[in-house]
């Protein structure tokens, strides 16, 4: 079992690439990442904390502290999925709003929303697919595990 | 044309709904399931994407009409 100490200082490493990730993402204007990447360091950051007082408590039951790794992956895996659909309902909202346009015969601005619409279903997609590669290999890992 | 951008919405929620239940099960560490429920979210956005790609095809034809 590695050390707790040890543990903390990974989610500290963890937390600080997450930031780093933040203000890249911020940085490139592109912010529903940039905000996942700060709440994502956010996690860590508190983890790392928690176990660092346990650790200078020495707590019992240290060995019962999760390794990263594993808890980082479970919680990519959660995090991809809501990102792909929070893009999945922006692109739904858009086609219902280019439907409701065309509807009244507002075509300029049923094409305006039809063309958001694509925008989002593209990164929908992308998202979906990601998403799934990183199922599909959590779901291997637990397999080999068993 | 309505018709295009309804169906195109209604496989976009349903894809974010497979993909908000595989996110629960992954989390709970269930991923088994969770990998269950990502393939469908996968078959829906395929679907969704592509009756986007129709919908915005058409909406772009009744832009160009006389």
């Amino acid at each position: 079992m590695r050390d707790s100490h040890q543990i903390a200082a990974e989610y500290h490493d963890l937390a600080a690439h997450a930031h780093r990730l933040a203000n890249a993402s911020h940085g490139h204007q592109d912010h529903l990442t940039g905000h996942e990447h700060s709440r994502r360091a956010l996690e860590h950051s508190n983890r790392a904390h928690e176990i660092s007082e346990a650790a200078g408590r020495n707590e019992p039951g240290q060995d019962e502290i999760s390794d990263p790794k594993t808890e980082e992956e479970s919680i990519m895996s959660k995090e991809t999925h809501t990102t792909a659909a929070y893009h999945h309902e922006r692109a739904a909202k858009s086609h219902r709003a280019a439907a409701q346009h065309s509807s009244t015969g507002a075509h300029e601005a049923s094409q305006h929303h039809a063309a958001d619409a694509l925008e989002h279903s593209k990164r929908a997609d992308e998202a979906s697919k990601l998403a799934h590669q990183q199922s599909a290999q959590d779901a291997m890992t637990a397999d080999v595990a068993r | 044309m309505n018709d295009a951008h309804s169906n195109a919405a209604e496989f976009h929620l349903l894809a974010a709904h497979a993909h908000r239940t595989a996110a629960e099960h992954n989390e709970k560490g269930d991923n088994e399931t969770g990998n269950w429920h990502s393939k469908r979210a996968l078959e829906y956005s395929d679907r969704a994407h592509e009756l986007a790609r129709e919908a915005h095809n058409k909406s772009g034809r009744v832009e160009t009409l006389p």
